[in-house]
C-alpha cells in the first residue's frame, strides 16, 4: 500500500522534472488532503487525511530538491547511499563503499583549506572554493547525463551517478566549512 | 426544545450536523495583551469588552477568596500585589523551575521550590498555580467576552503561538485552552496569522517576511503567497526576546540615573519601576525626551539613550532573520514585502532597523496589536464556521528540528526544522542485550549536536518486547508531527508485530491526570461562569429592548395616554435598575413584565401602519425577545435548575 | 408521539447525581436491544457517555455515544436496572450535568421516525436542524 514519492505526486520516475508543474501538483494535492479541509470530519477521516497529507509533504520535501531527488531515484533502483550520518539501525540494504580516491581528494582539499585559514591567506581560500565549485559542477553534470540515459531506459550509468552523488556530499560539507557552520 | 432524534454514536463520533455553522474565534494569547476576534459579515473583527476595549492585559491577580481577577484591574494593582499578580505569563509556558526565565532579575514572583517539571507560582489563597492555569484564566475571560458578543457558547477557538515555540510550549498552550474549557481547533503561528490577515486583505502574491516582535517573543517567518495558498518557507526567532526586554533595559537605565540598586528593591518597587519604564518607552515613540519625574532636576531619558540601550536586543533579531532567508533559499532582493507585527514594532528604532535589514519599507497598516487575532479569526472561521474556502489554505512548518538522543549524548535529527507539517518519520532500533525487553528513548528539540544544548521534550519507555537475542528485535518508532506542530510517538516491534507500550514522561509538561485535575478545579467556577453568561445575555437583551422602546416612545409616544406612558416608563426604570443590580432572574422577570405592559402599544403601532418597514419590525422584534425571555423565566421556576 | 412512563423513580444509582438525570422505560428497553446486538458484534457496550460540548449554531450539541474508556474521576456514573437482570450504565461529566439537570432520556416513535430524545428543561432554544441547543 506504500506508494513511492513519484506516485504520490503523480509523476513518472525521472530526475528531470518541471519544477513549476511539480509545485502546481503539490499545491493542488494540498488542497485535497490538508487536515484543515477535514476539520469537521469524523476522527478516523481526519486521521486518514493526516496520513495522506504527511505522505504528500514527505514526497515533496524529497523531490523538490535536485540532489535528494537523485539519491531517492537511486534508492528506488536498489542503491542506497544511506543518510548522511550513521544510522542507529541494522540496515539490510546495500551500502555504497566510498572509494579511496575521493577520500584522498577531499582530505587534501580540507587540509589546504585549514592551512590557508591559519595563514589568513584569503586569495588561497577563494581559489580553493572556486576549485571545489568546478568539481561540484562536474559531478552535477555526471548526474545529469547519467539520468538522461536512465530516462531513456539505460541503467548502465547508475554506479557513476552514485559516485558523483557521494562526492557532492563531501563538496557540500567543504562549502559549509568555508561559510562557517552556524 | 430540540426535537432532534438521536442514535448512540460510536466512541468519539458524536457531532453536530455540518449545516450548523458554529461560533469560532481567534485568540491572540499575548505576553502583554491578549485579544479575541471573530469573523462577522465575512470580515474579521476584534471583539471588545463591555467598555469597548479590545486589548485585555495578560495579567491575572489571585485573591485569598473568590475567582481570580483578569486584565486591566489586575494590572493596575500589580505593584500592590506583586506576588499574586502574574504578568507576562507566556514567558513561563512550557518552562521548568530551573530555566533561565525563572531566575531573571526584575521577576517579583514567589516560585514553588521543587524539582517538578513545571514552574509553579505561589499566590494568594494560598495556592500554587502553573503557567497553564494562569493562561487559562486569560482565555476564560476572553471566552466569556466572545460568548456575550456572539450571543452563545463557542464552538471552538484557534489560539496563536509564536512560530518559534517549541513542542513543550505548544503543549502548554493547548493544555491552557483545555483547562479554560475551550475546544482548541488549531494552534496557529502568529506570523502566519498576520500574513493571513494581510494577504486576504490585500490579495497579495509573492514572497513576504513577517517580522513579529511582541512583548516577550520574537518571530521571523518567510512566506510565499500563491493563489490563496499561504506557504511558510521558513521560520526562526527567539522565544525569550521582546518588548519586555526593552522595559528591563530602560529600567536599568533609570536605576543607573537615579542611583538606586535593583538587587535590594522590594517586589513592589520592581513592579513599579517596570511600569514606569513601559510608560516612558511608549512616550518615547513620539517624544524626544521624557522626564523621570515631574521635577526637572530629577533627570530625564532621551530617545537616543533609549535606542542605545535597546540596540543590542534589537540586533539579536538580525541573525534569526538572515538564517530564515537562507533556509527559505532566498536573499532579500527576492522579497516582495515585509510585514510588521507586535506592539514592540511601534518603536521607531525597530522600524528603522527592519527597513535597513530587509531593504524594504515595512508594512504596518493593519494595527500590529490586532493583526494576529484577526488572522486567527479567519482561520477559525475556515475550520469551523464558514467551512473550508476553496481558495485559502495555510501550509506551516515545524520551527525546530526534532531528534533522539544516541549513545554518548549525541543528537540524531529525525525531523529537520522547517519541514512542512503535518510530517512524519520512521526509525528502526534494535536491542543491544540478549533478552532485552525494554528500551529508553529521549526525544529532544533543537539545532545543536549534543543533548545538553537541546530542549528535552520527553522520555519514552518501550516495554513488552519479547525476549530475543541481541540485535534481533526490530523496533520501529514513528514520529508524527500534527498540524499544530505537536509531536506524537508510536512504537512497534516488527518481528512479532507487537505494539509496544509507550510510557511518556513529558520533561516540562503536564500529565493527562494533572490536566484532568485542573479541568476539575475549574468546575469550581463553572456555575459562576454560567451565571455570568446568563447575566450578560439578559443584560444585552434588556438593553436592546430598552433602547428600542425609548426610540418607539419618541417616534410614536402620542399613541399612549399619559397614564400608560408613566406606567411604561416606571417599568423601564425598574428594568434599568435591575440591569445595574446584576441579578439575571430579576432582569428576565422585569423584561417579561415590560413585554406584557407594552403589548397594547405595539399593537397600536402596528395598526397605525406607520413606519411599517422600520418601526413595526422593531416592535415585532421586541415581542419576540420578550417571549423568549419569558420562556426561560418559566423554566427557572420551581423545577428550574440554575 | 408515544411516550413511555418515566423509569427513573428508583434508579440504582451510585453517585451524587442521583435522580437528576432520568431514563424512560422505552429508552432503557431500546438500549437493551442495542447492547445485545453490539455484544454479538464484539463492540464496546460497557456504558454510554452523555454530555454537552460546544458546537453547532446554537452553541451546544449533545455527546451521545458508546464509551470505550472507563469513567474518569470527574464523571457521574448512573446505573439503571433494565428490569431483566441487566444494568444500563451512563457516564456524564460533572460540567455537562449542570446543563442536564432534570433531563429525561426518552425513546420515541413518531412521524419523524424513531430515535432517542433528550427532554431537557434547561434548553431555551434550538436551531433549525435541532442538533444544537441553546441554554
Amino acid at each position: 500500500m506504500d506508494r513511492d514519492h513519484f506516485e504520490v505526486l503523480g509523476l513518472a520516475r525521472a530526475y528531470h522534472v518541471d519544477a513549476a508543474d511539480m509545485e502546481a501538483r503539490y499545491l493542488a494535492l494540498q488542497k485535497e488532503t490538508h487536515p484543515d479541509r477535514f476539520a469537521k470530519a469524523l476522527p478516523r477521516e481526519r486521521m486518514d487525511a493526516v496520513v495522506r497529507n504527511t505522505e504528500l509533504n514527505d514526497a515533496y520535501k524529497v523531490l523538490k530538491h535536485d540532489i535528494k531527488r537523485a539519491e531517492y531515484l537511486l534508492k528506488l533502483e536498489g542503491i542506497d547511499l544511506g543518510e548522511e550520518k550513521p544510522q542507529p539501525t541494522t540496515g539490510a540494504t546495500k551500502q555504497l563503499v566510498v572509494d579511496a580516491k575521493l577520500l584522498m581528494e577531499v582530505m587534501e582539499l580540507r587540509e589546504a583549506l585549514a592551512e590557508a585559514r591559519s595563514d589568513k591567506d584569503e586569495p588561497k581560500v577563494e581559489a580553493l572554493t572556486e576549485d571545489v565549485q568546478v568539481r561540484r559542477a562536474r559531478a552535477l553534470q555526471i548526474v545529469d547525463e547519467g539520468f538522461t540515459a536512465y530516462e531513456k531506459g539505460d541503467k548502465s550509468k547508475l554506479d557513476a551517478i552514485a559516485r558523483a552523488l557521494v562526492s557532492l556530499r563531501y563538496y557540500a560539507r567543504f562549502m559549509e566549512e568555508v561559510e562557517g557552520k552556524e | 426544545m430540540a426535537d432532534a432524534l438521536y442514535d448512540i454514536a460510536e466512541p468519539g463520533e458524536s457531532k453536530a450536523k455540518e449545516a450548523c455553522a458554529g461560533r469560532a474565534v481567534g485568540i491572540d494569547l499575548g505576553t502583554t495583551n491578549s485579544l479575541v476576534a471573530a469573523v462577522r459579515d465575512a470580515s474579521p473583527v476584534s471583539l471588545p469588552d463591555a467598555e469597548g476595549r479590545m486589548l485585555l492585559p495578560s495579567a491575572v491577580r489571585y485573591r485569598a477568596d473568590g475567582a481570580p481577577i483578569v486584565g486591566r484591574e489586575a494590572l493596575a494593582a500589580a505593584a500592590l500585589y506583586p506576588h499574586d499578580t502574574i504578568v507576562s505569563v507566556k514567558r513561563f509556558m512550557g518552562r521548568g523551575p530551573k530555566d533561565a526565565e525563572t531566575t531573571r532579575r526584575f521577576t517579583p514572583y514567589r516560585f514553588v521550590e521543587g524539582d517538578g517539571p513545571v514552574v509553579k507560582f505561589a499566590v494568594a489563597g494560598p495556592r500554587e498555580v502553573t503557567p497553564m492555569e494562569v493562561s487559562a484564566e486569560i482565555l476564560r475571560a476572553l471566552k466569556v467576552r466572545a460568548e456575550v458578543a456572539l450571543g452563545g457558547p463557542l464552538e471552538g477557538a484557534v489560539i496563536t503561538v509564536p512560530a518559534y515555540f517549541d513542542d513543550a510550549q505548544r503543549q502548554a498552550t493547548r493544555d491552557a485552552g483545555r483547562i479554560a474549557g475551550l475546544e482548541v481547533l488549531r494552534l496557529l503561528n502568529e506570523p502566519t496569522a498576520a500574513a493571513l490577515a494581510y494577504g486576504l486583505d490585500k490579495k497579495s502574491e509573492g514572497m513576504f517576511a513577517v517580522y513579529d516582535l511582541g512583548g516577550g517573543t520574537f518571530d521571523i517567518s518567510i512566506l510565499k503567497l500563491t493563489g490563496g495558498v499561504f506557504e511558510v518557507k521558513s521560520t526562526g526567532g527567539d522565544t525569550a526576546l521582546g518588548g519586555d526586554d526593552f522595559d528591563r533595559a530602560l529600567a536599568e537605565l533609570i536605576v543607573a540615573k537615579t542611583g538606586g540598586d535593583a538587587a535590594t528593591m522590594s517586589a513592589s518597587a520592581q513592579r513599579a519601576l517596570l511600569d514606569q519604564a513601559r510608560a516612558i518607552k511608549h512616550q518615547l515613540t513620539t517624544e524626544e525626551t521624557v522626564l523621570l519625574d515631574t521635577r526637572p532636576e530629577s533627570g530625564s531619558v532621551t530617545r537616543a539613550e533609549f535606542e542605545a540601550a535597546i540596540l543590542p536586543i534589537v540586533a539579536r533579531t538580525a541573525a534569526a532573520c538572515k538564517r530564515a532567508m537562507k533556509d527559505a533559499g532566498i536573499d532579500r532582493g527576492q522579497l516582495d514585502g515585509v510585514i510588521l507585527v507586535g506592539g514592540a514594532t511601534r518603536v521607531p528604532a525597530v522600524r528603522a532597523f527592519v527597513e535597513e535589514l530587509f531593504g524594504h519599507e515595512p508594512l504596518a497598516d493593519i494595527d500590529p496589536d490586532q493583526v494576529v487575532a484577526l488572522g486567527a479569526a479567519v482561520q477559525a472561521d475556515l475550520l469551523a464556521g464558514g467551512g473550508p474556502r476553496e481558495d485559502v489554505l495555510l501550509l506551516d512548518v515545524i520551527p525546530l528540528s526534532l531528534g533522539l538522543e544516541l549513545m554518548g549524548g549525541v543528537v540524531e535529527k529525525i525531523i529537520p526544522r522547517n519541514s512542512t507539517i503535518p510530517t512524519g518519520a520512521k526509525q528502526t532500533f534494535t536491542t543491544y542485550a540478549d533478552k532485552q525487553t525494554g528500551f529508553d528513548l529521549h526525544v529532544v528539540q533543537g539545532e545543536r549536536e549534543t543533548v545538553n544544548e537541546c530542549r528535552s521534550l520527553a522520555r519514552f519507555q518501550l516495554k513488552g518486547i519479547p525476549p530475543m537475542a541481541a540485535g534481533m528485535a526490530r523496533l520501529e518508532v514513528t514520529f508524527l508531527v500534527d498540524a499544530d506542530g505537536i509531536l506524537r510517538v508510536m512504537a512497534r516491534e516488527q518481528t512479532t508485530g507487537q505494539e509496544s507500550s509507550v510510557e511518556v514522561k513529558p520533561s516540562y509538561g503536564l500529565t493527562e491526570e494533572q490536566i484532568e485535575q485542573m479541568l476539575f478545579d475549574s468546575y469550581e467556577y463553572a456555575e459562576e461562569d454560567l451565571t455570568a453568561r446568563l447575566l450578560a445575555e439578559a443584560r444585552v437583551e434588556a438593553e436592546r429592548i430598552l433602547a428600542a422602546l425609548a426610540g418607539a416612545l419618541v417616534s410614536d409616544g402620542r399613541l399612549l395616554s399619559a397614564e400608560e406612558r408613566t406606567a411604561i416608563e416606571g417599568t423601564m426604570a425598574g428594568l434599568a435598575e435591575a440591569v445595574k443590580a446584576g441579578d439575571h432572574h430579576a432582569i428576565r422577570k422585569r423584561t417579561s413584565e415590560l413585554d406584557l405592559q407594552t403589548k397594547p402599544f405595539a399593537e397600536r403601532r402596528m395598526n397605525e401602519g406607520i413606519n411599517r418597514a422600520i418601526g413595526g419590525h422593531q416592535v415585532d422584534e421586541i415581542g419576540d425577545r420578550v417571549e423568549h425571555a419569558k420562556g426561560t423565566a418559566a423554566h427557572e421556576g420551581p423545577g428550574g435548575g440554575h | 408521539m408515544q411516550q413511555a412512563g418515566i423509569h427513573g423513580e428508583a434508579p440504582v444509582a451510585r453517585s451524587e447525581g442521583d435522580g437528576e438525570f432520568k431514563v424512560a422505560d422505552a429508552a432503557i428497553a431500546h438500549i437493551g436491544r442495542l447492547t445485545d446486538k453490539r455484544r454479538a458484534e464484539g463492540k464496546a457496550t460497557e456504558a454510554i457517555r452523555i454530555g454537552l460540548r460546544g458546537g453547532g449554531c446554537d452553541g451546544f450539541s449533545y455527546v451521545f455515544e458508546w464509551a470505550d474508556k472507563p469513567a474518569g474521576k470527574h464523571d457521574h456514573v448512573l446505573e439503571f436496572d433494565n428490569g431483566a437482570g441487566g444494568t444500563v450504565r451512563l457516564f456524564i461529566d460533572k460540567k455537562s450535568m449542570l446543563y442536564l439537570k432534570g433531563t429525561t432520556l426518552n425513546f420515541v416513535t413518531g412521524l419523524m421516525g424513531h430515535g432517542f430524545k433528550f427532554e431537557n428543561p434547561n434548553v431555551k432554544g434550538a436551531c433549525g436542524c435541532g442538533e444544537s441547543v441553546q441554554f
